[in-house]
């Protein structure tokens, strides 16, 4: 039809509501508003009364079926979860508005006031408002459920290092930190010479498994243990067990491989200084410079020990130094450091005559005359190592110089100016003096290699960085270049998530 | 045969019938103004030429309504024939829905009548939108678009003040003639004239002026006498004559009264009017318009004029006359189709008995004896019964009658065929009136034999002098039935202008008459004045009590109040005729 | 008087019965309840015809009729067409239409004087209608729908009209009609005024739905209840006519 509707500007008259007679505009259902609602209850459906869950513990609420949301009383999100429960009513009717109705807290009442359309018969449009009460029933959340049951797990990865200290493990917390590998555990636990890590789900135990094996030289066992099974349904439920080991083998250890090692490694030199470990362990031949990778696998094919940790460190000076060539006959040679020959002497034997020691050392390009560097004296050192017990004694070196101390280590501690984050769980209840002493090192290891920093998120320390502008001696002193540090990130916001929430100081 | 028609004619050759084309090719050439159509039906071959003329006068008047049936029912789009001759259309639909239905027509009749239903359902439409019953309503409704509608006060039941009162009441918005000081300003006002919009009109004394489709036949002011309807034209004569109060006048051809009634009301009763008229019945009605007018001193006669002896002693006081003879009516607007009218030669042999007539009866009012002016008036715009017949008679009456200026504010003068007839006037639709025409004559030297106390004559025969005289005498007349329209306009000072023209006029009157002059002030006075203030006193303690007194409750209370004022007057006036009379 | 009643449970009353001042025609196939309401109120005046129109019981969107006459769609049988000629009245002349627009009650609506029809009627059924049912047609919308027989409902005495007919409309349609016309509604609400009702002059016919207020205002407008049937045929409009001059 060509009827073109025209611009209605006639004024309509009235009629007569047919219900009740009052006099009304025409509309749709010619019904004056009374009427229509007493004829048509457009809420119908919708129930007046939910009840909400709320976990007390971490102020969430569910949101069925299994989602849990936090959200302040009168907020948006509680709004939405509010408004999901009454989903199925208001699925026949428009919602126009919704809002909440002030309510004590404690009440444990939300009131929700809504407003709805309706097309009710003849398309007239019916808009209703009503409040819907919500009840506030406690019932804890699994996640808080889990960390109250504390065992509540399913897989376990037991990271275990057979080494005398923990700088392996803090190495590995930033690892975990930077690459969020952490973020499923359900609890985390320090056990004797390592931790362990408890998931809820197995595969998050296995990718922290990978996760470890890409970042250090280790190797892994699994293991399952059934907890309950039901013969109904075949259904099976066990305990998931990944054990991690860690080579043993750390930074600045020195070790003696096997001949047989040895020569598969290029012939190197037998006694050597582990100088880093990434997924392999780098070792390097202080004598020649000749250096050379031991993978886990190959490791634990022929394991080694260590001859010694820094903890038997004894401090010696440089009397003299000088710089050689290394052989060309041996290779791979590393570039990173040049080969010197130096006399030392003890620091605490300074002063007298006897006891000056020569030796050759990797870290010719760190060295003066006059430094303190940290060595060990193979001569008077009591090892029980079958390779070392094997070699000749001539090849046996007086003392091997591992690293240079640069400064007093309290003043060296003052003057950082930056941080590292951690993992709460990780160090709690241990805070043993040999540990802070541990980690010390670690940050001062952190300080001396770039390269182990590239793995590490460090962050700006605001509260030292006004007491050191003054301390300015020292230069030689590695530090961390501001370019190096984050700032300090909001701790929601973090990568580190929930978890890792608290910084140390 | 014109061009046109021989085409429809010979190409299509379609059996319309002889008359609707004739009429057809006649309209065609009126409205090309080639002819009148009176000369085109006499020109043309048909036979039957009353009927010819009839056709093509009424298709011409209701050209218009049928062009908006055509317009409204889209028949031209639809019926290719009927596109072709739209002059053909137009007779055939006239003769189909307002004349006697189609006769023959052949192929048109049959295209026609396929629209039978929509055309009539058109009309009906038309009726409705006009709220009129019959076809002929909706034609004058179309047609009549300009002349206002007039209604005069009558003075004998209530004085303008009040009407308008009455009118203010009722929401209508009221200009007074103050208004109106601009020429041409008047003209205007009532060109825009709207519904519930009153003007006081500024050239007759009384007379109003409403939008033009106002009904009045059922206001109560209409139907208790206190207006009367009568169109500004005819309103003239009874106020160019304006005979003084206690005067003796004849009304010569009477009916239907408003005239004679409208002279009472000047004479406010008083004196006598002699009213005479052939037709019996139109005297019956007459009869009761007047008595519903309050009219007293009118005395009618069924009789012809013609035979009146002029020497009965009855008639030996007459000193006026009002000749208002039979005419053609050619001014009465409403009659009267400018296309079929207009260049129409009249009809020469009727206008030239109606002219004859008309002089016959001028003479024969004006041989009475004691006649001192005579108002000669026609509705007609021909100059046969008008200037012609004037001159003729001024030719007989040369020694003893001369012309008067009528209305020497009003524009519109007489044709100028004689020497004077610039004194006459003439009125015209253009005016906002039917077409009329007035002359004034009066004798030369007239011997006043004083009959009457109140009428001034002694030396005042001279044109000059007695103009002034008739002129002072009306204000007189004014001022009696003065009200507040002018007070209101004016103020107090016009009051006291009036009030000071007034003893003027009676210083005047007391010069000329013995009469001891001491009442007549006080009673022209004294009553507007006492009525006046009576009123408002009234109405002001009506508002401060702030009763519940409905409108016309209100209005009852005020009309009472002011016929017993008229009635007062009436009674002052009557004891100052009879002292008059026992004064002679 | 205004009498409620169903068809089959169709509250649609109008759908399936014609009502004229003449006559009265009522789809077959109904319940005997409802052909008695029909016939109690209407039998001793003028005879109530059973019949259907081209097969359908929906008579009275399909035809359209006053005291003078009916139209019937084409499609009407000859069958049909004969018992219908045969109960009528000899008066009422019955004549088939051939219009596109088949179902006639619902583009024409009419009382015993006046039509109002569909903008697009035809022509032929334009006058058809004029002649054969004795009206003046008016071409006419009603609250902007074309289809002016379902959403009015006239008699000589009054009209009821879509609700949504604005005041302008229901001036122009009372001064076309010269009867009084009011806006209003039945059946519970429903604006399809002519399917939920048949009147004549004298009595009215609304779906069993209509609610008593509905009742009220067909009662007063169609003037049903206090007047006789045989004095008011005419009346009416003479007075009404009377007031406009």
């Amino acid at each position: 039809m060509e009827y073109i509707q025209q611009q209605n500007n006639a004024s309509l008259g009235t009629i007569l509501c047919c219900k009740c007679g009052v006099s009304i505009a025409p509309n749709p259902a010619n019904m004056c508003v009374g009427c229509l609602q007493s004829e048509v209850d457009i809420t119908e459906g919708i129930p007046k009364s939910a009840t909400l869950y709320f976990c007390r513990n971490c102020e969430r609420y569910l949101q069925p079926p299994s989602q849990w949301i936090s959200a302040a009383l009168e907020s948006r999100e509680l709004l939405a979860v509010c408004l999901k429960k009454l989903k199925s009513g208001l699925s026949k009717v428009r919602l126009v508005d919704a809002g909440f109705i002030w309510t004590e807290p404690h009440s444990k009442r939300i009131k929700m006031k809504l407003a709805v359309q309706k097309e009710v018969n003849n398309g007239a449009i019916l808009q209703q408002n009503f409040v819907v009460e919500f009840t506030v029933n406690n019932q804890m959340c699994n996640d808080c459920h889990k960390v109250e049951a504390k065992d509540y797990w399913k897989a376990v990865v037991q990271l275990r290092q057979k080494a005398s200290h923990k700088k392996t493990f803090f190495y590995l917390e930033q690892m975990m930190l930077k690459h969020q590998a952490h973020s499923n555990t359900v609890n985390i636990k320090e056990n004797y010479e390592g931790l362990d890590f408890f998931f809820a789900q197995k595969n998050d135990a296995r990718k922290l498994t990978e996760f470890i094996q890409q970042v250090v030289p280790c190797r892994y066992k699994t293991a399952q243990e059934l907890v309950s099974h039901d013969v109904h349904n075949n259904t099976y439920v066990y305990k998931y067990t990944y054990s991690v080991e860690i080579v043993p083998i750390c930074k600045d250890n020195i070790v003696c491989l096997s001949t047989k090692m040895a020569q598969s490694l290029g012939n190197i030199s037998q006694i050597c200084i582990c100088h880093r470990v990434t997924q392999t362990l780098h070792i390097i031949d202080p004598n020649t410079l000749q250096v050379a990778e031991i993978s886990g696998t190959t490791f634990w094919r022929d394991p080694f020990k260590t001859l010694c940790a820094p903890k038997d460190f004894t401090e010696y000076i440089i009397m003299q130094l000088e710089f050689i060539e290394p052989s060309k006959h041996r290779h791979p040679l590393s570039t990173k450091h040049v080969l010197a020959e130096v006399w030392v002497v003890k620091a605490s034997e300074i002063g007298s005559d006897e006891g000056q020691y020569f030796c050759k050392t990797h870290l010719g390009h760190l060295l003066n005359v006059g430094d303190s560097v940290l060595g060990y004296d193979l001569r008077f050192s009591n090892v029980n190592d079958a390779n070392l017990e094997k070699m000749s004694p001539d090849r046996i070196p007086d003392v091997v110089i591992v690293k240079k101390v640069y400064a007093d280590k309290a003043k060296r501690n003052r003057k950082r100016n930056w941080k590292l984050r951690h993992m709460d769980r990780l160090m709690e209840g241990s805070q043993t003096s040999s540990i802070e002493n541990q980690y010390t090192d670690f940050l001062e290891d952190l300080e001396e290699d770039p390269d182990l920093r590239h793995n590490v998120n460090i962050y700006k320390d605001t509260n030292k960085i006004a007491v050191d502008q003054d301390d300015t001696d020292d230069e030689n002193v590695p530090t961390v270049s501001l370019q190096e540090m984050l700032d300090d990130l909001h701790i929601s916001t973090d990568a580190t998530g929930e978890e890792g929430a608290e910084m140390q100081e | 045969m014109p061009s046109f028609i021989k085409k429809i004619y010979s190409n299509d050759g379609l059996m319309t019938s002889v008359l609707y084309r004739t009429t057809a090719d006649i309209i065609e050439q009126v409205l090309g103004k080639r002819g009148s159509v009176k000369s085109l039906v006499l020109k043309s071959n048909y036979q039957n030429k009353k009927q010819l003329y009839a056709i093509t006068c009424e298709t011409l008047k209701y050209r218009d309504v049928i062009l908006q049936i055509i317009a409204g029912t889209d028949l031209l789009r639809h019926e290719k024939l009927l596109a072709k001759s739209e002059t053909i259309t137009l007779v055939l639909l006239y003769d189909f829905l307002f004349g006697r239905g189609i006769q023959t027509g052949g192929q048109f009749k049959k295209a026609l009548l396929n629209h039978k239903a929509a055309l009539q359902a058109e009309l009906a439409r038309l009726k409705v939108k006009a709220k009129v019953t019959k076809n002929e309503d909706l034609l004058s409704d179309l047609q009549s678009g300009s002349i206002p509608r007039y209604a005069r006060v009558n003075y004998l039941k209530t004085t303008p003040q009040n009407v308008v009162q009455h009118f203010q009441d009722e929401g209508y918005t009221f200009s007074p003639k103050s208004a109106f000081k601009q020429p041409g300003s008047f003209h205007k006002a009532v060109k825009a004239i709207q519904t519930m919009q009153l003007l006081q009109d500024p050239h007759i004394d009384g007379l109003l002026v409403f939008p033009q489709n106002t009904d009045f036949h059922k206001h109560p002011l209409y139907i208790d006498g206190s207006i009367i309807l009568q169109d500004k034209a005819s309103c003239v004569p009874a106020y160019v004559l304006s005979p003084p109060n206690g005067s003796h006048v004849i009304d010569c051809c009477a009916a239907p009264g408003n005239k004679t009634s409208h002279l009472a009301a000047i004479m406010a009763n008083t004196g006598k009017i002699f009213s005479f008229d052939l037709d019996k019945k139109r005297l019956e009605t007459m009869r009761s318009l007047t008595s519903k007018a309050g009219v007293t001193s009118a005395e009618l006669t069924h009789h012809d004029f013609l035979t009146v002896d002029p020497k009965d002693p009855k008639f030996a006081r007459v000193q006026y006359m009002l000749v208002d003879p039979s005419c053609s009516g050619s001014g009465i607007y409403s009659r009267l189709d400018p296309l079929t009218s207009e260049n129409m030669e009249a009809d020469d042999d009727r206008l030239a008995n109606l002219a004859s007539f008309q002089t016959k009866i001028l003479t024969h009012a004006m041989s009475f004896p004691a006649v001192k002016k005579v108002v000669y008036s026609t509705c007609s715009v021909h100059q046969q019964e008008n200037e012609d017949v004037v001159a003729a008679v001024l030719r007989d009456h040369r020694d003893s009658f001369t012309l008067d200026t009528v209305l020497p504010d009003w524009p519109r003068r007489g044709l100028d065929i004689f020497a004077g007839a610039e004194k006459c006037a003439r009125m015209h639709a253009d005016d906002l009136t039917n077409g009329f025409f007035v002359a004034l004559f009066s004798k030369i030297g007239a011997v006043d034999i004083d009959l009457d106390v109140q009428t001034e004559n002694g030396t005042l025969a001279f044109d000059g002098q007695k103009k002034h005289a008739t002129k002072r005498k009306y204000n007189k007349e004014i001022a009696q039935h003065k009200d507040t329209i002018d007070i209101k306009d004016k103020g107090s000072k016009s009051r006291k202008s009036t009030a000071k023209h007034e003893s003027n006029v009676a210083q005047n009157e007391f010069k000329s008459n013995e009469e001891p002059p001491s009442k007549i002030p006080k009673v022209v006075f004294q009553n507007p004045q006492i009525t006046q203030s009576a009123q408002k006193r009234k109405r002001k303690k009506a508002r401060r009590k702030s009763e519940p007194v409905t409108k016309t409750h209100k209005k009852t209370i005020k009309r009472n109040d002011i016929s017993s004022s008229v009635a007062n007057k009436r009674l002052k006036r009557k004891s100052n005729d009879n002292t008059s009379v026992v004064a002679k | 008087m205004a009498v409620r009643t169903q068809f089959e449970g169709n509250n649609e009353v109008g759908v399936f019965a014609k009502l004229t001042n003449s006559y009265c025609l009522v789809a077959m196939g109904g319940s005997e309840n409802f052909y008695s309401v029909f016939e109690g109120e209407l039998a001793e005046t003028i005879p109530v015809i059973h019949t259907s129109i081209a097969g359908c019981r929906i008579i009275g969107r399909m035809c359209v009729g006053n005291r003078n006459g009916l139209l019937v769609p084409s499609t009407t049988t000859d069958q049909e067409l004969q018992h219908i000629r045969n109960s009528l009245p000899d008066s009422v002349k019955i004549q088939r239409v051939e219009e596109r627009l088949s179902a006639l009650g619902n583009v024409i609506a009419c009382n015993d004087y006046v039509a109002l029809v569909h903008p697009d009627l035809d022509k032929e059924t334009e006058q058809i209608l004029a002649d054969t049912l004795k009206v003046e047609v008016f071409r006419q919308t009603i609250a902007e729908q074309v289809l002016v027989g379902s959403y009015c409902a006239i008699s000589n005495q009054g009209g009821l009209v879509h609700p949504k007919t604005s005041v302008e409309d229901q001036d122009e349609l009372s001064s076309l009609l010269q009867v009084p016309l009011v806006a209003g509604t039945l059946n519970r609400g429903s604006e399809v005024i002519s399917g939920g009702m048949v009147v004549n002059d004298w009595v009215a016919f609304c779906g069993l739905d209509t609610t008593s207020t509905e009742v009220n205002v067909i009662e007063s407008v169609f003037k049903l209840g206090d007047n006789q049937p045989s004095t008011m045929s005419t009346q009416m409009r003479e007075s009404l006519i009377d007031s406009m001059t």
